[in-house]
């Protein structure tokens, strides 16, 4: 062999002995620390991947439902307003005449089960109404059977089916998870009915494509147009093209097929453009659950850098060995970094595993808010998608890689074994270092303040700003925390001998101390940050909510639970109880999506006359002369609309009617918690004259004085039992409910932030006290008791746990400030007044060092038991 | 599955009307059934082109097209069958008490590559309304992407278009080369003993075809012959009958020929079953069923359904003139049968060839044979 072919070979082969006799003996022989070490990476990334995967569910779940039956749709057609008609579908029909499309008319409704659950309504589902006859021809279009299979097998045809009254199918999992019998009678609540469907099987015309976990139910269209009083009309076309007719081309000729025919009433959107749609109306909450879980995963991989660089300091005469006995700088560096790949390889693979559990939780978590604030999902659409497992996995070995670089540096630098004997052993970051990063970290904080955001696809904005001078504040407090670590001993001057020697440790810190400080601060500072989100929205929306729920009484569909829900109340069932004799005063309000200027917001219709007899609005700025609502095509907007669509009161603005363009003049704005698409209100009979419909989906009553409000209630209650009828109070407690609910992914994520900056103070203490032994042993010899060193361990570990507290809960709180003020405001649009949990914050305050003292003491304990020459 | 048997109990009638062209005129003017459904009577002023649309207030209708198609370059040839079916659940005046469709349209499509012996076809069904429509007022009928129209209302050109498992789509021109026939009495056809079982049935006997074949992508220029026939009633299969054979023979000398029995379950011939002969200047000649005989020579069994089919018969007539004559009908390709995917409705319809006595190839032929998978008695 060549000389410099064996000269290339020399360093792989070294690198090779290096790895199996540096890394892999070191797992073997700490396998319970090295194990440890891995779970919390695998936790931080579990959680970075269960957000992703959960993320990814909810935009599929946006249009998955009509999957079940139609396979998947390349082309969708909505209405800009409200819903379509049969009418429309003909004239897709017809553009479309010419090609091989399939089209599926659908209404969808959302009804919950109205038997057998303590809490109204029980689980709620999708009820999605497609023509049974058409699929089953697309079907057989397609060289699928709808008949010798799922048909036959339960002895019924499509026509058996068509002929029944008020059958409904579901999906297997649903079926099986009620345990449903073919002919059981189900009650729903459907609108404002209680509907008795019957169970007919499973879905008779089910697309081979199908996604088998989508719950959903299904009927024939026109049998659910017409028990829901919904005749003739659609939610959406789907537009599905035989697989070998996708090519883009083709794609291309249908859209245009489309638009050349668009009434100018239709929204036509490419799958890609659709699941855009989903993406879009999410995007503030999905920016803000990653960027909280990749939280989790940073603090992680300070447990990882902490964890190397423990081991490198520990390491420093075998490593200046190595150097004595020829081992490159460059080869020692490569093994460090190489063993943090490697932390961050099978880490992320055990993360990939524990996210398979994870997910569930999140996804639980992230649908219940979804539903709540966007459109209905259950959860149907997660699937362990690989492209997000592998990111998330890549992620995981980068991170590490990033967070073993320094350590691998330190470790490349050890000098020789003679030079070594003269230096300290402790590693050598300086306290100009910190000052430094300080001073740049506040650089960046001013510059990121000034930064503009990013226009969002949603109209919003990304606050790339908010997101940069968050983390730089955590750079800018840490650089400002770990110097003063050394201060520690000399504030606390304690005669206790535990204490002092506990604090000791301060004197020199080494790096481990600060990364270990710097966990907790960011810990706690993310805590802190997201009470006072919390605490300051909980606040605003409470006393929002005072203002706004002024009726006794509030009324609305049991089905109508989630945002996408139109289940309409009739006119004739409001104005009965507008008429009822304890009612004195009272209004409607019904909700439509809207189009406006290419974006999905809400239409609004208000019964403006009860606005002005009971003014409740909480206005942002001044109050409008409401009766321009009337007069002169007046609108409300909320504070989202005008975020999203910039326009101010004065400006005039015109939408898309079912009877045509229609001119507005904004006259005020409205605060509202409600939603972060934004509306746009109008006289409820502008919506009657272009709807030509009265629905409502809510009723606010007012009892006259002295009527008794439960009688009326449980009157009411009982005429209509598919109506909800809340008191008042009932209806604050539930959007309460509904608040938390909302915010409960974040209390989880924050629970998992503080648990790894927890277990990175044990981590801290665990590896400082036992690269200490020697000295402890000698504690011990000269009479220290196993419990004063272990008082020492506590004292060190309330050090770092109280400075943690100390710089984390201002840096909460300017996070926090940073939350409401930048990222809330341009992502959602809400104007929130800031509101100081103190009481939370002291009880955080309080967890976090009974938390590090309690495993500091336990460490310590543990630490000084063990013999001097005992290895980990 | 009472209801499923009500549908396609009354497309079962318009796959067999297409072979019930019976003779006998009712001398009762009946204008409507039992259940209000009107039903043909005798006198009626047929009114073109109203009367190749729609006519909703019978129970039943249908447009049927078979036909043979050549492709010069690359020399290829093709057999294909195109039908559309109407089927009303309710009469026009009775109000529906549930969501079921009013009308319900079937149609059933099929190519067969003569060169290959390739055979496609499909089912579809769709209620009246935005997926499918039929015109009352003129010839315009679509079930999903497949139509049928009326291009000109005094040459009665038509055009149909469709396709096959989202493939082999055709669009084809059809233009008269004789005039329209009336079966039956003045085009009132009686279907069996029961005064109101008949059908106005019209029916084009030799269209020139031409157009495009798309064949996996391949466009391909066609032309060739069809037949087509219209069928409005409002009646139902006898008690005793099974099923059916039903053909149409296009011959080279510019003459037609149309012939059904009627399969009973004794196995006997039925009475209604008839032969019309119709020459090359479009008049008719009726053969009754005790003047003709079917005899099936050649037996196909479905690897699908299990039926055996008679795909090769011979038809022997004694013509009203006293002259005796025979042919034969043949097909290489005998796996041309329609499997309903939605209606679980099974029947042979193929494409072959008719030969004289001598064995010479005298004409094309359409097929039908139905009842042998089960008998269409009680399910149809």
């Amino acid at each position: 062999m060549p000389e410099s072919r064996k000269g290339d070979r020399f360093p792989l082969v070294l690198l090779r002995t290096m790895v199996s006799r540096v890394i892999l003996r070191r797992w073997r022989m700490q396998a319970l620390k090295t194990l440890g070490l891995l779970s919390i990476v695998a936790l931080g990334v579990s959680v970075f991947l269960s957000i992703g995967l959960t993320n990814r569910a909810s935009i599929k779940s946006f249009q998955s439902f009509t999957e079940l039956v139609a396979g998947e749709s390349q082309f969708s057609v909505r209405s800009t307003i409200d819903t379509l008609d049969m009418e429309d579908a003909a004239v897709v029909r017809r553009s479309l005449q010419d090609t091989e499309a399939s089209l599926f008319p659908t209404l969808e409704l959302i009804v919950g089960l109205a038997d057998g659950y303590v809490e109204r309504p029980g689980p709620i589902y999708k009820l999605i109404g497609v023509d049974l006859l058409a699929s089953a021809s697309h079907l057989s279009k397609i060289g699928q059977s709808s008949s010798s299979e799922s048909v036959s097998a339960e002895g019924k045809n499509v026509f058996d089916h068509l002929s029944e009254q008020n059958v409904f199918f579901a999906s297997a999992n649903v079926a099986a998870n009620h345990n449903w019998q073919r002919g059981q009678t189900v009650p729903f609540f459907m609108g404002e009915s209680v509907v008795d469907l019957k169970f007919s099987g499973s879905i008779p015309i089910q697309s081979e494509s199908a996604d088998d976990a989508i719950s959903a139910l299904v009927m024939d269209l026109f049998a659910l147009a017409k028990i829901a009083e919904r005749s003739d009309e659609i939610d959406r076309i789907e537009i599905v093209l035989p697989e070998d007719q996708r090519s883009t081309t083709n794609l291309s000729r249908i859209e245009s097929l489309l638009e050349e025919n668009n009434p100018g009433h239709w929204i036509v959107e490419s799958q890609s453009a659709r699941q855009q749609s989903g993406a879009v109306m999410t995007l503030a909450l999905r920016s803000n659950l990653r960027a909280l879980s990749a939280l989790s995963l940073i603090v992680a991989l300070l447990l990882v850098f902490q964890a190397l660089d423990s081991s490198v300091s520990r390491r420093k005469s075998e490593m200046a060995t190595l150097r004595s006995l020829g081992v490159s700088p460059r080869t020692i560096q490569q093994t460090w970094i190489i063993e943090a790949a490697l932390i961050g390889a099978v880490g992320g693979m055990m993360g990939i595993g524990l996210g398979s559990i994870t997910s569930r939780f999140s996804a639980a978590m992230v649908n219940d808010t979804v539903s709540t604030l966007y459109y209905f999902t259950n959860g149907s659409g997660l699937s362990y998608e690989p492209i997000e497992i592998f990111f998330a996995w890549i992620v995981s070995i980068a991170s590490c890689i990033i967070a073993g670089w320094f350590p691998a540096r330190a470790a490349a630098r050890t000098p020789p074994t003679q030079l070594l004997k003269s230096k300290s052993q402790y590693s050598e970051y300086k306290q100009s270092a910190y000052v430094k990063l300080f001073f740049a970290s506040a650089l960046v904080a001013i510059v990121a303040y000034l930064c503009p955001p990013l226009p969002a696809a949603n109209g919003h904005a990304i606050p790339i700003g908010g997101y940069i001078l968050a983390l730089a504040l955590i750079a800018l407090v840490i650089g400002m925390a770990c110097p003063s670590l050394e201060f520690l001993p000399r504030i606390f001057r304690s005669q206790s001998p535990s204490v002092k020697i506990g604090l000791s440790r301060f004197r020199k810190p080494v790096a481990r101390h600060r990364l270990a400080l710097g966990s907790v601060i960011i810990a706690v500072g993310m805590t802190s940050a997201m009470m006072l989100l919390i605490g300051s929205f909980e606040r605003t929306v409470t006393a929002w909510m005072s203002q706004v729920i002024q009726a006794d009484v509030y009324i609305r569909s049991t089905s109508a639970a989630t945002a996408s829900a139109s289940n309409p109340i009739r006119k004739e069932t409001y104005d009965s109880l507008l008429k009822d004799p304890v009612v004195v005063d009272g209004g409607t309000i019904s909700c439509f999506d809207l189009r406006f200027r290419g974006q999905d917001t809400l239409l609004l219709g208000f019964d403006a006359g009860y606005l002005m007899r009971k003014p409740h609005i909480s206005w942002i700025g001044s109050t409008p002369d409401l009766n321009r609502m009337l007069t002169e095509n007046g609108a409300i907007i909320n504070e989202s609309f005008k975020e999203r669509f910039d326009v101010e009161i004065g400006d005039p603005i015109s939408i898309e009617t079912p009877i045509g363009e229609r001119a507005l003049s904004i006259i005020g704005i409205q605060s509202d918690f409600g939603n972060e698409r934004g509306s746009i209100g109008v006289d409820k009979t502008f919506i009657s004259d272009w709807m030509g419909h009265e629905r409502a989906q809510g009723l606010a009553l007012h009892l006259a004085e002295g009527a008794d409000l439960r009688v009326a209630i449980q009157e009411w209650q009982e005429r209509y039992p598919a109506l909800d009828v809340f008191s008042n109070r009932l209806l604050r407690e539930q959007a309460l409910k509904v608040f938390n609910q909302t915010f409960a992914i974040t209390y989880a994520l924050e629970m998992i932030g503080l648990f790894i900056s927890v277990a990175s103070l044990a981590a801290m203490l665990f590896s400082s006290l036992l690269e200490r032994r020697g000295e402890i042993g000698a504690l011990r010899r000269i009479g220290m008791s196993r419990k004063a060193l272990s008082q020492a361990a506590s004292a060190e570990g309330l050090g770092i746990s109280g400075l943690g507290i100390l710089y984390g809960i201002p840096l909460g709180l300017a996070q926090g400030w940073v939350l409401i003020r930048i990222v809330n405001k341009q992502s959602f649009g809400w104007s929130l007044s800031i509101s100081v949990p103190w009481i939370e914050l002291l009880l955080l305050a309080i967890a976090v060092l009974a938390t590090g003292a309690l495993i500091s003491k336990r460490i310590g304990w543990w630490n000084s038991g063990l013999r001097i020459e005992q290895e980990e | 599955m009472k209801s499923s048997i009500r549908i396609i109990k009354r497309f079962s009638v318009g796959l067999g009307l297409s072979i019930l062209l019976l003779p006998f005129v009712s001398s009762e003017p009946l204008t409507h059934e039992k259940e209000g459904y009107s039903i043909p009577f005798l006198g009626y002023d047929f009114v073109f082109p109203r009367d190749h649309g729609s006519h909703p207030d019978f129970r039943t209708e249908w447009w049927y097209i078979t036909g043979h198609l050549e492709s010069e370059s690359p020399k290829r040839s093709f057999g294909f069958q195109i039908t559309f079916f109407r089927s009303a659940t309710l009469p026009e005046n009775e109000e529906s008490q549930d969501s079921m469709p009013r009308q319900i349209f079937m149609a059933h499509a099929a190519i067969l590559d003569k060169d290959t012996g390739i055979y496609t076809h499909e089912e579809r069904f769709n209620r009246e309304g935005w997926n499918a429509y039929t015109d009352t007022q003129t010839l315009d009928i679509a079930n999903g992407n497949w139509r049928l129209q009326l291009l000109d209302t005094k040459s009665e050109e038509m055009e149909v278009s469709f396709s096959i498992k989202a493939n082999n789509r055709q669009t084809l021109t059809l233009a008269p080369l004789k005039p329209k026939v009336f079966f039956g009495d003045k085009g009132v056809s009686r279907k069996g003993e029961n005064p109101t079982a008949k059908s106005y049935y019209i029916t084009f006997p030799r269209l020139r075809v031409s157009g495009t074949l798309i064949d996996s992508q391949e466009e391909l220029e066609v032309t060739g012959v069809a037949w087509m026939d219209h069928e409005i009633s409002s009646s139902q299969l006898s008690q005793g009958q099974i099923g059916w054979n039903w053909t149409s023979l296009i011959m080279d000398d510019g003459t037609e020929m149309m012939a059904y029995v009627m399969r009973r379950e004794d196995g006997q011939v039925d009475p209604f079953s008839t032969l019309y002969l119709i020459d090359a200047t479009g008049k008719l000649t009726r053969i009754d069923s005790d003047a003709f005989s079917w005899d099936p020579k050649t037996y196909w069994k479905s690897d699908d359904t299990g039926a055996n089919y008679p795909v090769g018969y011979e038809i022997r007539w004694t013509h009203p003139n006293g002259e005796k004559r025979s042919l034969s009908v043949r097909t290489p390709h005998p796996n041309q049968e329609i499997i309903g995917s939605i209606g679980d409705f099974c029947y042979w319809e193929g494409a072959g060839t008719a030969y004289d006595e001598s064995g010479n190839a005298i004409g094309k032929a359409y097929t039908e044979l139905t009842g042998y998978n089960e008998s269409l008695y009680g399910k149809f």
